[in-house]
């Protein structure tokens, strides 16, 4: 019962140390570009009525597991010849985009590296893994480079290549982890971030360092645990209910996939990174961050005050702003998960911890959409004159280098419909998940829907925190 | 000094009307889960009812 208190008060105070503080931008009475007929906090109430709703629906008419035991249908085999071309148009696409932030124009815009990376790749690979599986697997380019040399030199030693070390599992997903907070980094701090020379030398020693990892732990082990964007589209890949496995496509009930989760360390707090650091991407457009009396500017000035250059500086704030981010995000969960603990009195924080975190996979791509659909449906047009001008050097290959993007294609209200659906439905699908691995955990149907108290209160807290930061970066 | 940024009430109350659900929802099911406690222990608390009188007769 003191734990369950603990988590409600962790709850709420984690959650009102950023909902209560002011929204400057509202001080300066800017106009939204937004027509909505209702105010926008309501539309956050109306989420949490949707997801209580959607609890006490789940409690009453899903009284077994259905996910937990969903079965797989194969519906296709993939010939053989695919595998390696597909390799070989990854590896192909890498090199062309690392040639172009080399050998074109160093303007972001004008060079078709930075959309490529930040738009079609950090973004538009989410999407269609959501939808179509993991299809960033076959083209993945470091992981066929290294399958391409394993085989050449498999047969040059006639098959007596040694045996790679094993995986160290205590290290689980914490590389991962890393890279993803990396790029991370470089996305929403890094001062440089849109140098295609230098977005270029990054991407080769992330690939050098995947050819390493690979050759030491194997390729298989280092891709599905270590190589950060492997792992990460997978992990989106898993609410598709297509499943691409060797050479066979299985169909599957939308969401099971994520109940098949490996629950090793690191996984937990690879996707409160994913949360976090999309989060923290709205949250820093937002004017209590920017703003001329928000938190960034304070910070900034007293980081130039001890000797840093102004540069350095907001590099520090930003990365303080972003690790602070991802622990929050972190808190919300450890406090849902601290409250389910004093259920049932079986299970320790841990073990909770990793069983439910397949439930953050929906919220982390609802987030992704909710944040970088704008983006993608604005900048995603511009790879059409970027294609025929990869290099910015006024070539025109295919007649689309004049091409200009279209603003009207969704409106801004259109945006911020797209958006609360999707966190709404993000966060309901993480409902049903939690709620059906609960029927698993506990033994009684009253503990497991009892458990589930404090789940719903995760998910209301992250609907509305997700809502309040798309609210403060759309004024 | 880090300067908070305190604007005027208004704006607190705007930021806190999407921390509200959340708030409301704790409240309510912190006191549902004291109901429910209350019912798994029963009327006569965790060690059950006291024995009869005549128990060591």
């Amino acid at each position: 019962m003191r734990r369950l208190r603990i988590a409600a008060l962790g709850a709420a105070l984690a959650s009102a140390a950023v909902a209560v503080l002011p929204d400057a931008a509202l001080a300066h009475g800017l106009v939204g570009k937004q027509d909505l007929p209702i105010p926008r906090w309501l539309f956050a109430w109306a989420a949490a009525v949707v997801l209580v709703v959607s609890f006490v629906a789940l409690a009453v008419l899903w009284p077994k597991p259905r996910l937990e035991t969903a079965r797989e249908t194969r519906i296709l085999s993939v010939p053989a010849f695919l595998e390696p071309l597909c390799g070989l148009i990854g590896i192909a696409a890498f090199a062309f985009v690392v040639y172009a932030g080399y050998a074109g124009t160093q303007a972001a815009t004008a060079n078709i590296e930075p959309t490529v990376i930040y738009v079609i790749f950090w973004v538009g690979i989410p999407f269609a893994s959501a939808v179509f599986g993991d299809v960033f697997a076959p083209f993945n380019p470091w992981r066929a480079l290294a399958r391409g040399v394993a085989w050449i030199a498999g047969r040059v030693a006639g098959g007596r290549l040694p045996e790679p070390m094993a995986y160290p599992s205590w290290l689980g997903r914490w590389p991962a982890m890393a890279g993803i907070l990396a790029f991370a980094w470089v996305e929403l701090v890094y001062n440089n971030r849109d140098d295609p020379s230098l977005l270029a030398t990054l991407a080769l020693l992330y690939a050098a360092t995947q050819l390493i990892g690979m050759s030491v732990y194997g390729i298989k082990p280092w891709t599905h645990r270590a190589d950060a964007f492997a792992v990460y589209f997978n992990l989106f890949s898993k609410l598709a209910p297509l499943h691409w496995r060797e050479r066979t496509v299985s169909r599957r009930l939308i969401l099971s996939g994520t109940t098949h989760l490996d629950l090793m360390p690191g996984t937990v707090a690879l996707l409160c990174t994913m949360i976090g650091t999309t989060s923290f991407d709205g949250f820093s457009q937002g004017q209590l961050w920017t703003g001329t009396n928000g938190i960034a500017p304070a910070l900034t000035r007293r980081f130039a005050n001890l000797g840093f250059s102004q540069e350095t500086a907001l590099e520090i704030t930003f990365t303080i702003g972003l690790v602070f981010m991802v622990c929050f995000v972190g808190a919300i969960y450890r406090a849902g998960i601290a409250g389910m603990s004093s259920i049932g009195g079986r299970h320790d924080q841990g073990e909770l911890a990793r069983r439910f975190c397949h439930s953050l996979i929906p919220i982390a791509f609802a987030y992704v959409v909710a944040h970088y659909f704008s983006l993608l449906a604005y900048q995603g047009q511009a790879m059409a004159s970027l294609v025929s001008d990869p290099l910015g050097t006024g070539s025109d290959i295919f007649g689309t280098a004049s091409t200009i993007i279209d603003y009207n294609v969704i409106s801004a209200t259109g945006i911020w419909y797209v958006q609360v659906a999707a966190l709404v439905l993000g966060h309901a699908a993480g409902l049903t998940l939690a709620h059906d691995r609960a029927l698993v955990v506990y033994r009684r149907v009253r503990d497991a829907t009892r458990s589930q108290y404090w789940m719903l209160a995760v998910m209301v807290a992250f609907t509305c925190l997700g809502l309040w930061i798309l609210s403060a970066s759309a004024q | 000094m880090i300067e908070i940024p305190i604007a005027h009430a208004g704006h607190w109350f705007e930021g806190a009307l999407y921390l509200a659900p959340v708030v409301i929802l704790v409240v309510v099911l912190f006191i549902q889960g004291r109901k429910d406690d209350d019912e798994d222990l029963g009327p006569d608390g965790p060690d059950g009812p006291p024995p009869p009188r005549d128990a060591h007769a």
